[in-house]
This record gives C-alpha cells, sequence and structure tokens, in this order.
C-alpha cells in the first residue's frame, strides 16, 4: 500500500509540475517570446525539475521521520516520567514474552526438531501390537531382513541398537556411545562419509573374521584431531579390535535427537559389546526369537504411511508366523499381533519424557502472556484516564486525532520493543537455569541441549509486535476521544465523565479476565503439585533410604565369565567387611532405574493365558532384600547354594503368587520358565514398584544370579555413612578389587528415583512460578482499580464522611468492590480451569482433574488476594478528610 | 548566483513559508499564481525559481497549514491545476510567524540603527 501511494504521489506531482510549466510556457508565449523559445524560458523560470522533484520527496521522507522521531522521545520521556508505570509494564511484558520464548525454545528442541538426514518425514518406526496394546517395538534380525527383502513400500528396512563401549586407548578406558546396525542402515538414513567409506551387507557378514566400525565426525575432531592417518587404523572397542573404514559426515549423531551416538559397528558383532545378559552363541543375533533391533524404515518417494501400513501389517504378520518356532508363544498367539507405523522423522525410539509436560507448559505460558497484556492493557488505560486533560488541550489547540493516536501507539511499541529485549534476555537466563535444573545427574550427552535459535527470536519479535498492537491500539483509541469541554473544565474528574465510565468498564472486565485465567493456572499448579507430592510419597515397597547404586559391567573389559563372577564376589565381601556398610547385594535390576525385562513361563495344570503368561524378572545375589528392606511374607532369601544344579529356585513377589496360583500356597510350587528351567518357589515377597512410579504393582519374579549369568550388574549398597563419604568408601573398595573397572552411574538410590520424576519437578516447579506470575499481575491489576475508583470517588466519601459514616464502612463500601471482581472472576473462572484441566488428566497421580479440595484453595488464595491488593488504597480512602474532599476540584 | 544554493535555500525557506502563507490569505491559488504574486507584488526584487516553491508547499501542506485540491481552470476549463489554500492552522501559524519576523527585523534594526535615548 505504501508503494502504491507513493507512485500516486509521484503521479501528481508529475501533473503539477508539468501544468506549470505549461502555463508558464503560454504566457512567455503570449508576451512575444517566439514558440520554441516560450518553453525553454519556462523551463529557466522555473529551474531544474529533477532537483524540484528530488526535494520535494525529501520532505515527504522528512516529515515522516520527523515526526516519528517526534513521536518516540516523547513516548520516552513520558516513560521516564513515570517510572512505576514504566518499570511495571515493562517487567510484565518482559516476564511474560521471556517465559514464552523459552519454553518455545524447549518445544522446539523436542517437538519440533527433526533427523539431520535428508527429507527426515519419510522415516518410520514400526511396532507391534496385541490386543490394542504396544508390545514390542524391537524386532529380531530375519524379521527385519525379510521385510526389508519383501517390502515394496520402504526404501530400506534397517535395524540398530545402542551398547555402551569401552574405548582401550594405552592403559585407559573411555567410555563411548554406540550401536550396532544392519547392512542398510547407512544407505536408509542417506548418511554420507566424510572420510572412508560407510558399512554395508557385506561388511555385517564378514565382520567375524574382519570386524570394521564407522566412527561420529564428532569423536574424529574431538578425540583423535581429526587426524586422517585414522582410516585404516584399529581401535580396541571392549577388548575388540575394530578396523576404522570411515567417518560419518559433519552434523550426523545417530538416529536419536538427544543421545549423540560415537561409534558404529556392525550388528554381527553383537556378541562382543551384549556382555551382560545375553552371553550367548556367536549366531545368537540373527536368531529369529532374539528381537533386539530397533527398526527404522525411508518410506518410498510418493508413498504415504497410510499406504505403506496397509502394505506392511499383512506382510509382516506372515513373515512372524514364518519365523514363529514351537516356544510358549504358539502360532496362535503370534497371529493376535498386528503391526503398525509410526513416525520416525524425530529418530529411533523416540520417546520423550518432555512432551507432554512441555505442551502443558505452552498453555500455561500462553495464558500467562494473556494475563500480562491485560494488565498492560489496564495500566495504559489508567494512564490515559489520567492524561484526558493533556489530550484534550492538544486536541483544542488543533492536534489531529491521528496524530494522536499514533503517538500513544509508538509509546505502546517503545514499551513492547523495551519489554521483547526484556524478554529476550530473561529468555536465555530461564533456559540456562532450567537446563541446569533438568540436567543434574545425569551424564553428558544424556541430558537435553536446548539453546535458543532464530526461529525462537522470530516468535518472539512477532509476540511483542502482536501486544503493541493489541494493548496499544484499544487504549489509544479511548484515550483520543476525550469530551473537550468537562475536561477542560475540570468537572469530569468528579463525576463520572462518558469516557470514565466506558474505561472503567473495560478495566474491569479486563481484571475479571485475568483473574479468571490466574484461577485456571493456579488450578492446575495445585494439581500438579498434588501430583508431585504424591508421587514422592508412594509406596515403593522398599526403603531406599541410605542405599547407593552403581553399574559395574566387567564384560566391557572382555574379561570371561568366571573372571567377572569372582570380581562380583570379591567386592561384595568386601563391602559387607565394610564397618560403615550395612548390606551389600546386587541385581540385574536397578530399582526405577528404567530397565525391565520380563519372561515367557507356564505354570503346570494351569490353562495358558496369552499376554499375562508374561512376567517381570530380575536376577539378584543374595541380601538382595536386606539391602532394599523389602519385607519378606513367607519362604526365605537366597543364599550361596541357590543356581547352582539342584537348586534351581526363584523368589516371586505376593502378587505372583496370587494372579497365577490363586488359593495354592506358592512355597515349594514349580513352574517352567522360558530362562532357566524349570524352578521352584522359595520365598514370597510384598510388592514393590519396578518400573516407575507411577505404574501398579507387577508379577515379579526373582532368580538366583548363578542360575542366569550376566556379565554386568548393579550393585546395591546399603550404608551407615553420609552420602559423600559412602561413595568414597565405595569406589575405593572397587578400585581395590580391579582398579581398571569403569563405574557407571554411581548415585543414592533416591536420586535414581527422582530422576524418573524429573519431568513431574519441572512441571510442578514451573507451574507454580507462573502461578505466582499470574497471582502477582492480577493484583497489581486490583490495586490499580480500587485505587483510581477511590481517587475518583474521593468527593463522595467526603460526603459520606461528613454525614457520619464510619471509617469501616467507607472500608467496606471498596472491599466489597474487590471482592465482587474476584467473585466475578472466579465465577468465569471455576468452568473454564474445570474444563482445561481435564487436559491434564494424563499427568495427573492421585488426584483427579476436578479435585474440590484444590479448586476451593484456590478461589480461597484469590478472596485473600484481592483484600490483600485492596489493603493500600482503602487505608487511604479511610484516611480521608471530609473538609479536603470537598474542597477537591 | 551570487549566493551558495544552501544558503539561499535555508534564507528563503522559512521566509517562503512565511511568503506563500501570507499569499494565500487573499484566496487560494494554484503553484504558478503564487509564484507570480510575490513576483508581482515584490516588483520582480525577489527573484526566486518557480521551482523551489514545491518543496515548500509540500511541506506546508503536510504540516496542515495550507490544504490543496484539484480543480478545472483555464479559459475552457479543460486543464485542472492544484489549487492550495489556507487552514485555519494555516492563519494561526501566519500569525506566529508574522510575529516572529517582526521581532526578528526589530532586533536586527535595533542593533544597525540603535535608537537614540
Amino acid at each position: 500500500m505504501r508503494f502504491w501511494r507513493r507512485k500516486a504521489r509521484e503521479n501528481e506531482l508529475e501533473r503539477e509540475l508539468r501544468a506549470h510549466l505549461e502555463l508558464e510556457a503560454e504566457e512567455q508565449r503570449e508576451s512575444g517570446v517566439p514558440a520554441e523559445e516560450a518553453a525553454y524560458a519556462a523551463q529557466r523560470a522555473f529551474g531544474n525539475t529533477g532537483l524540484v522533484k528530488e526535494s520535494v520527496r525529501e520532505v515527504w521522507g522528512w516529515l515522516l521521520l520527523e515526526s516519528l522521531g517526534q513521536d518516540l522521545r516523547y513516548a520516552f520521556r513520558s516513560l521516564r516520567g513515570s517510572p512505576v508505570f514504566a518499570f511495571i509494564a515493562i517487567w510484565s511484558l518482559g516476564l511474560g514474552i521471556g517465559a514464552n520464548t523459552a519454553i518455545f525454545s524447549f518445544v522446539n528442541a523436542i517437538l519440533l526438531k527433526r533427523l539431520p538426514v535428508p527429507n527426515p518425514e519419510q522415516l518410520v518406526q514400526l511396532e507391534a501390537y496385541e490386543n490394542g496394546k504396544r508390545v514390542n517395538n524391537n524386532f529380531s534380525f530375519p524379521f527385519l531382513a525379510a521385510l526389508n527383502k519383501r517390502s515394496t513400500a520402504f526404501d530400506g528396512v534397517a535395524g540398530r541398537f545402542a551398547v555402551r563401549v569401552s574405548l582401550a586407548i594405552d592403559n585407559s578406558a573411555f567410555p563411548l556411545n554406540g550401536e550396532l546396525v544392519t547392512g542398510n542402515y547407512f544407505d536408509t538414513l542417506q548418511v554420507k562419509p566424510a572420510l572412508g567409506r560407510l558399512l554395508t551387507k557385506e561388511d555385517i557378514e564378514t565382520a567375524a573374521a574382519n570386524p570394521l566400525c564407522v566412527i561420529s565426525y564428532a569423536l574424529w575432531q574431538g578425540h583423535f584431531a581429526g587426524d586422517p592417518q585414522l582410516l585404516g587404523g584399529k581401535l580396541l572397542l571392549n577388548g575388540h579390535s575394530y578396523t576404522v573404514i570411515g567417518v560419518t559426515e559433519r552434523g550426523f549423531y545417530g538416529p536419536q535427537l538427544q543421545s549423540p551416538v560415537d561409534v558404529q559397528m556392525p550388528a554381527s558383532r553383537m556378541a562382543d559389546f551384549l556382555s551382560g545378559f545375553f552371553s550367548v552363541a556367536a549366531d545368537g543375533w540373527k536368531a529369529p526369537n532374539f528381537t533386539w533391533l530397533y527398526p527404522l524404515a525411508r518410506l518410498k518417494p510418493g508413498v504415504t504411511m497410510a499406504q505403506a501400513q496397509a502394505m506392511t501389517d499383512p506382510l509382516a504378520r506372515a513373515i512372524r508366523l514364518e519365523l514363529t518356532d514351537a516356544g510358549f508363544r504358539s502360532q496362535a498367539a503370534a497371529q493376535k499381533t498386528s503391526f503398525r507405523l509410526t513416525d520416525g522423522s524425530q529418530g529411533s525410539d523416540y520417546n520423550s519424557p518432555y512432551a507432554k509436560p512441555v505442551t502443558v507448559l505452552m498453555g500455561v505460558v500462553i495464558l500467562v502472556l494473556l494475563i500480562a497484556c491485560a494488565n498492560l492493557a489496564n495500566l495504559l488505560l489508567a494512564r490515559a484516564g489520567a492524561r484526558a486533560k493533556e489530550f484534550a488541550v492538544r486536541l483544542s489547540l488543533g492536534a489531529s486525532r491521528g496524530r494522536l493516536i499514533r503517538q500513544l501507539m509508538v509509546e505502546s511499541l517503545a514499551i513492547a520493543a523495551c519489554g521483547g529485549a526484556l524478554g529476550l534476555l530473561l529468555a536465555y537466563w530461564i533456559v540456562h537455569t532450567l537446563l541446569l535444573y533438568l540436567n543434574t545427574g545425569q551424564s553428558a550427552g544424556e541430558g537435553l541441549a536446548v539453546a535458543p535459535d532464530p526461529l525462537v527470536i522470530g516468535f518472539s519479535l512477532a509476540l511483542s509486535l502482536l501486544t503493541a498492537l493489541l494493548f496499544g491500539l484499544a487504549p489509544a483509541w479511548q484515550a483520543a476521544r476525550p469530551d473537550l469541554v468537562p475536561e477542560l473544565k475540570g468537572t469530569s474528574s468528579g463525576t463520572k465523565s462518558g469516557v470514565g465510565l466506558a474505561s472503567v468498564s473495560i478495566r474491569r472486565f479486563l481484571i475479571v479476565f485475568q483473574i479468571a485465567l490466574s484461577l485456571t493456572i493456579l488450578f492446575s499448579a495445585g494439581l500438579l503439585t498434588r501430583t508431585l507430592s504424591r508421587l514422592k510419597t508412594v509406596d515403593l515397597g522398599f526403603d531406599p533410604a541410605r542405599v547407593i547404586t552403581l553399574k559395574i559391567d566387567p564384560g566391557m573389559n572382555g574379561y570371561s565369565a568366571e573372571r567377572s563372577n569372582r570380581i562380583f564376589d570379591q567386592i561384595l565381601s568386601r563391602l559387607r567387611a565394610q564397618p560403615g556398610i550395612a548390606a551389600a547385594s546386587f541385581a540385574m535390576v536397578s530399582p526405577l532405574g528404567g530397565d525391565n525385562f520380563s519372561v515367557d513361563f507356564s505354570v503346570p495344570g494351569q490353562p495358558l493365558k496369552e499376554a499375562d503368561a508374561k512376567t517381570y524378572i530380575n536376577i539378584i545375589s543374595p541380601d538382595y532384600f536386606k539391602t532394599l528392606n523389602l519385607a519378606r511374607v513367607s519362604g526365605r532369601d537366597f543364599d550361596e547354594r541357590d543356581g547352582l544344579a539342584g537348586f534351581h529356585t526363584v523368589v516371586v513377589n505376593r502378587l505372583f503368587a496370587r494372579q497365577f496360583m490363586p488359593g495354592l500356597n506358592p512355597l515349594g510350587q514349580h513352574f517352567k520358565a522360558a530362562l532357566g528351567g524349570d524352578v521352584e518357589i522359595v520365598g514370597v515377597v510384598k510388592d514393590s514398584r519396578y518400573r516407575g512410579l507411577r505404574e501398579t504393582p507387577v508379577p515379579l519374579v526373582y532368580f538366583p544370579a548363578k542360575l542366569i549369568e550376566s556379565s554386568s550388574y548393579s550393585v546395591l549398597v546399603r550404608t551407615r555413612m553420609p552420602g559423600e563419604q559412602a561413595l568414597a568408601n565405595i569406589r575405593q573398595v572397587v578400585r581395590s578389587v580391579d582398579p581398571k573397572l569403569p563405574i557407571f552411574d554411581m548415585q543414592e538410590l533416591q536420586e535414581q528415583i527422582d530422576r524418573g520424576i524429573s519431568s513431574e519437578r519441572v512441571l510442578s516447579f514451573l507451574s507454580a512460578l507462573f502461578s505466582v506470575l499470574a497471582t502477582l499481575l492480577c493484583s497489581i491489576g486490583i490495586y490499580g482499580l480500587i485505587a483510581y475508583a477511590v481517587s475518583h470517588r474521593k468527593r463522595e466519601i467526603g460526603v459520606r464522611f461528613a454525614i457520619g459514616a464510619q471509617k469501616s464502612d467507607v472500608a467496606g463500601l471498596f472491599l466489597r468492590e474487590s471482592l465482587l471482581l474476584v467473585a466475578a472472576g472466579a465465577l468465569v473462572g471455576v468452568p473454564l480451569a474445570l474444563a482445561s484441566t481435564g487436559v491434564l488428566q494424563s499427568v495427573l497421580f492421585g488426584v483427579t482433574a476436578n479435585d474440590a479440595v484444590t479448586l476451593t484453595l484456590t478461589v480461597l488464595v484469590f478472596m485473600a488476594t484481592g483484600l490483600l491488593a485492596s489493603v493500600l488504597p482503602v487505608w487511604k480512602a479511610t484516611r480521608i478528610e471530609p473538609v479536603e474532599a470537598l474542597r477537591y476540584e | 548566483m551570487p549566493k551558495e544554493p544552501s544558503d539561499r535555500i535555508e534564507l528563503l525557506q522559512g521566509t517562503l513559508d512565511m511568503l506563500v502563507l501570507r499569499t494565500l490569505l487573499f484566496g487560494p491559488a494554484h503553484g504558478h499564481q503564487i509564484a507570480k504574486h510575490i513576483q508581482r507584488t515584490t516588483e520582480d526584487l525577489l527573484q526566486i525559481e518557480h521551482g523551489s516553491l514545491y518543496p515548500a508547499l509540500h511541506r506546508l501542506e503536510r504540516k496542515g497549514w495550507i490544504a490543496a485540491k484539484w480543480e478545472a481552470a483555464g479559459k475552457d476549463l479543460k486543464r485542472e491545476f492544484k489549487y492550495y489554500r489556507l487552514t485555519p492552522a494555516g492563519k494561526k501559524q501566519l500569525v506566529a510567524e508574522e510575529s516572529k519576523w517582526k521581532k526578528l527585523t526589530g532586533a536586527i534594526a535595533q542593533v544597525m540603527w540603535p535608537v537614540e535615548e
């Protein structure tokens, strides 16, 4: 539009000048100048037309700039004149924008980022479902190979599995994040090498004789300083020698957004890295019933996910049936499995625990921003009301309404700009602090990496401008329309002028709006905080106090099974000998550590119930229950004999006994498990939490370590000493057994448990913070409104006092007004709060989304806030001298 | 041209504004008419390039002291000219400029020809 106007102006100017020149030329001719000379003479009298046009253009530009500059200077001057207003306005906007930008950065990092490969939207994952529930998202090697070969929907179906790798250089061990991959992995992801070449199908097949590996660009640069000589060199991974054949391209760090991968090895070398549970045959990696690989497939161009889904489900089912052998899962069970495709653009096995909390927070933050805007609008309206006289004078002196409105808008934009700048600073600070809070206790590389990026900055700038327009326009419109005469006469200040009344109604509406939104936030915060406290006090079934957990994996050093066992025995006996240690044991699954293992089993004489014939397991040493203070119900604990020949025993929890052997005494019962074969129950223990705090207890079978071997365990130690001392003590003991043994994830058990609820902690913390902010903004708004009412009704108050009203009557008058506002806000806010917290239900624990107690408390808090906010102006009202008030004009 | 163009323009800008406003006090006129009027009434003493009027006219229009309208004129109403007229704000501005000018010339006169007490 600007451009069009400019063109029109130029054309008009051209017309005007031409008319002038023609007229002049005509007059010249009339005064006798010959025709050809006339035009020339006219031009000379006129001057340089081009220069004239330039001067006029300059005038156009300069005037606009000048008046804008005036407006800006005036805006800053008037803001400096009301420092309190400016401070509150800029800070409330800054906080709103800062919080929004910070959370949006998280949304960006978690929900919107995609894998840095070409066309990530073509990537999909595969999941197996049974009876509508997801049962598996990893598959066996032959299954994926068959799917890759026979599917027409995909450009490749690859599999991967993350492992921990110990890189030995000279005499030190470096922990790395590694990945076992299938031959078409790099092709499917369309990753290019930065140096050398990447793994292919042939490499997987020949890996037994010739183990190759590919390292990441980051590792190559960071650890090996980008040395090109590394190509063809050998690396000692978990004690095995691998030849480096290539480096992946810069920017690729694996298929998991938040865990960068340092090195990829062929899937056929699985035995080198899965030293724990699966010390299986060298061919185990391609066993048809061993499901371990996580799939990532790329859709053929032009194939939609729906089409691929339709093609894949029957094919996958067929392949599954072909591969299933007669095991515990009958063919009938295999037939019940269905397969679904899900989006893989954000990487493999991507289940960020922060996805839902971030969405919830985004909602809260938008509400806070709206409240901040409403607050600002309120502040500006109040300010405009106070300046009504000034505007009246200016209007009467000839200022145009448009100019006045423009100047007010510039003022709003100035506030928005300052608020936006402050918001950006706050955003950086909030992101930084949140990251520190979230990543405590996590090893490097596992934590979240969030940084404000251009998208975020653009978002916050857009937000600032939008808010400027939103709250700049309404008050500006209002302010530029005062009734001149009563304003100038000054009589409007005592009565309710037209503007005053309208303005107050709008302000009341804004306050009610603010209160309603704040109520929603406070209610949500209340629910989330109660969820957190419920989670923290949930009955674990055991006592984590003073228990330390640490992971030791001698298999990573390449030790044999016997040597590993000896190491563990030595560690346990030395730990138990320590005076400061009450009990020590080890287990394959550290409680609430996030791991879980399950096996199939069958109970003789009981009919097989498909999905029920599966139980969760743990593999433990003696004293496990003593270490955790897990109460025993009947029978005995394991001792040194259990697991050896003739003593194939297990301990089960109460739930297992009740579910699978109802009515029987579980002690002495036998059943057949997929691991360990025929076993006898020798003990029953109390139910306890296994995977996470939110789950209901599950049936659990404990196997003795000597029965089913693993080479990596979590050592659990109950200490009598305070934290730091205990950690040092344990480390020293382990080192005394074998100084070259790396220790992973050593922490207090309580810390590990807390990590599982880190997203709830964040949610609760942040929502509480926001509700404080929202309530503060509301109280400022209420204060402003009541103060305005008091100052506007000074005469009325004076009259009341004069005719005998008591201080308490006047106080009551205004306190009632404030309570009415809160009540109105509650009237709107309560249904709003109830409607919106339905969304929270999936995040809550131990409270329902319409919890009455929390709701009542919330409303009471607001009533208190309203009263508190009105205290100062009401107190001022009671101090009014009737004589002075009546004199006030 | 004896003087520096910038000097001349600067000097004339403020006074040119005043002259234009004064000219329009008698009624609306278009650019050519204004130029001719100034020339005539100053008996050709004030030789201004016609073109230099136009930046002044546009500036005055932007400031709201004069208003413009295209109207048909000329012998047979076939031509159109952009006529300017004084606005009430412009009238006030003229008064202000006049008094400023009088003060200025008065001050200069005092310096040049001090009144003997």
